[in-house]
Parts: C-alpha cells; structure tokens; sequence
C-alpha cells in the first residue's frame, strides 16, 4: 500500500513538472486537467502513505482518471492516424512505427501505474 | 483484466475504421487525355463555362495564365478536421488539396494554386523543436477563405461553418500550347533523363545565376518567382552559398566556354575578394567575410577557395591562384591536430575559436584543399602540405569523428567529404583512399535508405517522390537535397568506379541512386511549362524551388542541384 503511495506521489510530481515546467502547454483546459490529475493522483498517495480513511477512494479516482486520459490520449492518436491515412493514403512504416511508439510511450507513462493500482486494490479486502 | 483490455483494443479498432471512412479520400479516375482535351477545346472555342457555386464531383475550373489556358476538375471531396492544429495542418495534403469551408448558406473554397500562390502550405511547425516548416497555415487559409465570404477574421472565427477538401484533376497548356500537360503540385513532368537534358538543365541554372547576379558581384540571394523579387542584400547573406554559386558558374563556363559564365564568376569573386577584413587580408594569409557581422566562418574561405580554384581550372588564368594560395593557408592556419578545423576566426584580434562547430564547413574545407591539389603542379612547392592537410581531414570526417559507440550508428553531413575524398583520390595514399571510399560507399548506402523509389509504399499516392530523399509522407520533396546528396553520390560512384566496383551490386545501386535524382531535379527545374504561377518565368527558368509547396529560390538550390546534373552527364 505505502509502495503505491510513494508511486503515486512521484508520479505526481513528474506529471507536474512535465506540463507545468519542462514543456509547458498553452490550452487552459490542457492545464486544468493536469492539475486535477496531479492534486488526486498527489492526495491519494499522501492518503494511502499515511493511510488515511479517504486514500485509497482517492488513489482509485486517480487510477481510473489517469487511465482514462490515457484511453482518450491513444484513441486521438489512432483517429488522426485514421484521418491521415485517409487524407494521404498509405504512409508508410516510419509513421506506424512512430504512433505505435507515441501509444506505446503514453501506456506506458500514465496506464500501466494505474492498472497495476487497481489490480491491487482489487485483490485487497476492503478496509 | 484481460477482458477489458481487449475491449478497450476493440474500441480503438472500430475508431480507426469509422474516422478513416468519414475522412478518407474518395478514390477517383483522373480524366483521360481525351477527356483533358475536350475540356480545353471547349475553352478554347470559347464556350462559357462559369465557375460552379458549390464543390461537387466533375465541377471545373478554369484559369488564364497568358495565353494558356489551365484546368481543374473535381474529382473528390472529403470532410477535414478543424482541430486541433497539428491534425488540421497535417490533414491537408499539400498542392495536391483544395480546401474550402461551408457556411450552411453558401460555399467557399480555395483551389491548390491558390494555396501554392500564397504560400499557405509549409508554414506550420506541428511538433516544435522541428527546424523544418509543414503543415497548411490556418491562419492564412482562415483568413483567404473570411475575405470570400466577406468576413473579418474574427467573423469567420465565430461562425458555424465546416470544412472540407478536394482532389482536383489538373491540367494546362503547355507553353508553346501544343500539349496538354498533367499539373501535381503545381509543377509538370520535366524532360526524360538524358544527357542533352542534363546539359541543358545545367545550363539553364546558370543563366538563372547571371540573370541574379547585379553589376556590384552579388547574387540575388533569394528570389520569390510570385512576386519577382530578389532578397534585399543583408546580414543574412550567405557567403558561402555566394561562393558555391561562383565556384558552379566557373564549372559551366568549363562545359560550355560561354564568356558570359566566365565574366559572371570573375564578378562574383571581385565580391567576395573586397570582403577580407582586418586579419583576413594579411600577406601570407586570406580569409572571407563579412565586415558588418565581426567574425569569419571557415565556410565562407573554403567555398571563396573552390570558387577561385574552379576559376582558375576551367578559364587557365592563373592569376587568381595567388589567391588560392593564401586562402588554402587560412585554411591550413585554421586546422587543428586532429585533422578537423576551427570553424569561426575573429579578424580584429587574429585569433581563431577552438569551440564552436557548425555544420558542413569542415567537409567544405577538405574539398576546397582537395580541388586546389589537382590545379597543381606535382612539383609545386605547396601541394605536399595540401594533400596531407585533406588527408587528415579526411581521416578526421571519416574515421576520428564517428569513433564512438553512438557514431557507429548515423551519419552526419557528409556530402563535401565523399566529394572531397573523389577530388583527391590521385593524391592521396591508396591504403587511406580505399577507407575513405568504403566509408563513402557506407554514406551512400545509408542515403539509399532515405531515398524515395517507385518500391516505397508512399509513391502510390505521390509519385512525385520519387528520387527525392525524406521520411515523412507529409514534407513534399526538396529539391537541394537531392541536389547536394547527389553531387556526393555521384563522387562515391566516381569512386566504386576507380575500384574497379561499378557493375558490383553497390556500384549498380548507386547509379541508380543517381539516376532517380537526376529525373527528379530534370522534372522540378523551372522551365516554361511549369511557370504559369510565376510573375516572370523569363527570371525564374532555370531555378529551382525549395519545393514545390515552399515557393522561393536560393542561389545554394540552383548551384548544388545544377553542379549535380553537370556531373551526372557523363553517367547517362
């Protein structure tokens, strides 16, 4: 459980520091729900480290926010493949490789944390 | 778990399919011959054929340019993102599409050309931290499309409206109007590959160059065809892209002893010789630069030296060879242990910067000392410490600078290298040419890869590829690219050639190489048939543009893509 709360935090904090710092975005609503998945992802893993009644409502929120900005992330990313396959006609490899890589990147950044979290939750009786 | 995962791939599968078949192009027939003719006779004998209100299969356009007469004929419409940004830049496909946007009430739309003519094609920069331009400007077609609804731009922006494309099937006249000519891209097929087409088309690139070049020795650095200007004379005036295109005038005035190319180069190295301020201008030593910016590039010296040495080579006149000599000591002066150079010189305190690197100027160099050792005399007293100077370059650009773990993986820029490494192949030890060769051959390879060929799935769609180098089906081919990768093809065949490797698979590989880019530069030189968007094609043929969706010209586009044909000649 504190595994997870520590995660959560760190992964917060990374999120933070990539949207906000490293490659700031300039859409309001970009922003807004970033911050919303950070303060969750943040509170739930401070809840779960201290093991607080609300954490782990918390930290599942979280899971299944992050999961699906990551289902929305990859389903933009296979609509504006679509759209340009259809536009251009066959593109190639190089572009498959480089969505499949983006897909693979985004699963890999923001679902497979939570997929694992809620796994455990899963199988954790309730408290 | 695995149940909604599975799902979830499901999910995402089903989108794919329907955002393709809503988004997708309609495939299409493109008219027949016979069907072009007739839709030019008709305008020809006068019949009126207005424009159509609304977007639909078969609707047609028709344009005047001069005389000629040019068509479009719907053959497709799709549906087009408006956002976000990067979907709705990259959605377009460039000079290919026309876009247009329907209010409910009325239709309005901007045709290819129109797209091409105001350069709203290759503007976006979609993932930043991309020094290249791609994607359609929305901002540019936002505002052409408002102006056609008699809009402001905030009017527009607000309005409920949605957007669409087409494909057009077009044509035109040819210019001596007995053809009828396919249009992609704005551009039409070009001359099939031969060496009368290559001559010509050297030719023409160097007349292109005498027609920009001004009685004070410059060059029109950059000329727009749209609006037929040349760049005013700035800071961003490239001194060495002015030596590159005075060393190409010498090289034609080689081919075809015309005065005209020999006057032109003398005039153009009169300008480069008034720029060596302060130290550049020592006895022993001469560098090139310009006096308003306070440092000299390496670039600028080694290209002023090809220049002077091609010069003094194709006209015999040796009186400019002095100067050779005190550039290629600027040259050696600026050469590090190692064998690679410093790349910037400051002339008020004659001292050079051991730091900063930039691109090209090392393989510059290098092929600059290479030239100036085949005008010289086996006996001349300097060529010895010529040939060692590129010989260390040489091992320094092909072995030295890739001698780590990532190195073993890439390369650089390598064209001026393999040029340089052709250029002074009698002079150099055969042990160390043979590795400069088989790095060469390596380079070639590895550009090979990158070249576009009727094999490559993309072609399908754009055929106009073919032979240009690229990995994205988005960025329309440039030009120069072909242009500079063939001139070092063309040395690395030279080589294979030399080694006896010219019917080997690798030899044969690389003469086709060549031969696909030398029909793409023969099909994207500006010739009259492919000018009807240019305000003065008379200034403009014999150019080429930095592509066909990014409509300008540059000196270094003509010179590398001509120097390139003018070599290639002996090969077809």
């Amino acid at each position: 459980m504190k595994l997870y709360g520590a995660l959560d935090v760190a992964f917060a904090a990374l999120y933070a520091w990539f949207g906000f710092v490293f490659t700031p975005g300039r859409s309001t609503a970009f922003n807004v729900a970033l911050a919303v998945v950070c303060v969750l992802l943040a509170g739930g893993g401070v809840g779960l480290l201290l093991d607080l009644p609300w954490g782990r409502l918390l930290a599942r929120a979280a899971c299944w926010l992050l999961l699906a900005f990551a289902f929305v992330v990859v389903a933009l990313l296979v609509v504006s493949s679509a759209i340009l396959r259809g536009a251009y006609g066959p593109l190639g490899q190089g572009i498959s490789v480089m969505t499949l890589l983006v897909a693979a990147l985004v699963v890999e950044g923001f679902g497979l944390l939570p997929l694992f979290q809620l796994r455990y939750f899963a199988r954790q009786p309730r408290a | 778990m695995r149940r909604p995962l599975v799902g979830a791939a499901a999910a995402l599968a089903l989108l794919w399919v329907t955002a393709w078949a809503l988004y997708r192009t309609p495939s299409f027939v493109p008219l027949t011959p016979t069907e072009r003719a007739a839709v030019i006779a008709r305008a020809r004998r006068g019949e009126p054929m207005p424009d159509p209100t609304r977007i639909a299969d078969g609707a047609t356009f028709l344009r005047h340019y001069g005389e000629r007469i040019k068509a479009d004929v719907v053959m497709a419409v799709a549906r087009m993102p408006a956002a976000p940004l990067p979907l709705f830049a990259l959605a377009l496909v460039p000079g290919l599409d026309g876009i247009g946007v329907d209010s409910g009430a009325r239709q309005v739309w901007l045709l290819p050309d129109e797209l091409l003519a105001a350069d709203a094609l290759a503007g976006e920069t979609p993932l930043r931290g991309l020094d290249f331009e791609l994607g359609a400007k929305k901002d540019v077609i936002d505002h052409l499309l408002a102006q056609k609804l008699g809009l402001d731009d905030g009017a527009f922006a607000r309005a409920r409206k949605k957007y669409f494309r087409f494909r057009t099937d077009a044509f035109i006249e040819s210019a001596d109007r007995t053809k009828i000519l396919p249009v992609w891209r704005g551009n039409t097929p070009g001359p099939r590959l031969s060496q009368q087409a290559l001559r010509d088309g050297a030719i023409a690139g160097g007349r292109y160059l005498l027609r920009h070049l001004y009685d004070d020795g410059r060059f029109g650095y950059e000329y727009t065809p749209h609006t037929d200007v040349d760049e005013a004379y700035g800071l961003d005036y490239s001194l060495p892209r002015h030596a590159g295109a005075t060393y190409f005038l010498s090289q034609i005035y080689g081919t075809t002893h015309d005065t005209a190319f020999r006057d032109g180069a003398h005039r153009a190295l009169e300008f480069l010789s008034a720029r060596q301020p302060g130290a550049c201008a020592k006895p022993e030593r001469s560098c090139v630069a310009n006096r308003d910016i306070g440092s000299a590039d390496l670039g600028a010296s080694a290209m002023a030296l090809l220049a002077v040495g091609e010069y003094v080579k194709s006209t015999g006149d040796p009186s400019e060879l002095a100067w050779a000599r005190r550039l290629a000591a600027f040259l050696l002066f600026m050469q590090k242990p190692d064998g690679d150079f410093c790349h910037l010189f400051d002339p008020g305190s004659d001292h050079r910067d051991e730091k900063t690197k930039m691109l090209y100027f090392s393989g510059e160099a290098a092929f600059a000392l290479a030239k100036l050792t085949g005008i010289l005399a086996p006996g001349d007293p300097d060529r010895a410490r010529y040939v060692d100077a590129v010989d260390r370059a040489l091992d320094y650009l092909t072995d030295k600078q890739y001698a780590n773990l990532a190195g073993q993986f890439y390369f650089g820029e390598d064209h001026w290298t393999c040029m340089a490494a052709d250029a002074a192949w009698d002079v150099l030890p055969p042990a160390h040419r043979e590795k400069y060769a088989r790095f060469c051959d390596g380079f070639a390879r590895f550009l090979r890869r990158t070249q576009f060929t009727a094999r490559d799935i993309v072609t399908a769609a754009q055929p106009d590829f073919i032979g240009s180098y690229g990995f994205s089906p988005f960025l329309p081919p440039h030009g120069t690219p072909v242009g500079s990768r063939s001139e070092a093809t063309i040395s690395t065949y030279d080589m294979q050639v030399r080694r006896g490797l010219a019917d080997s698979d690798e030899g044969r590989a690389t003469k086709e190489q060549i031969r696909l880019g030398m029909q793409f530069l023969l099909d994207h030189q500006i010739r009259d048939d492919n000018a009807y968007l240019m305000a003065n094609p008379d200034a403009a043929r014999g150019g080429f543009l930095m592509s066909d969706v990014k409509r300008y010209v540059r000196v270094d586009f003509v010179q590398h893509s001509c120097s390139a044909m003018l070599r290639a000649i002996p090969l077809f």
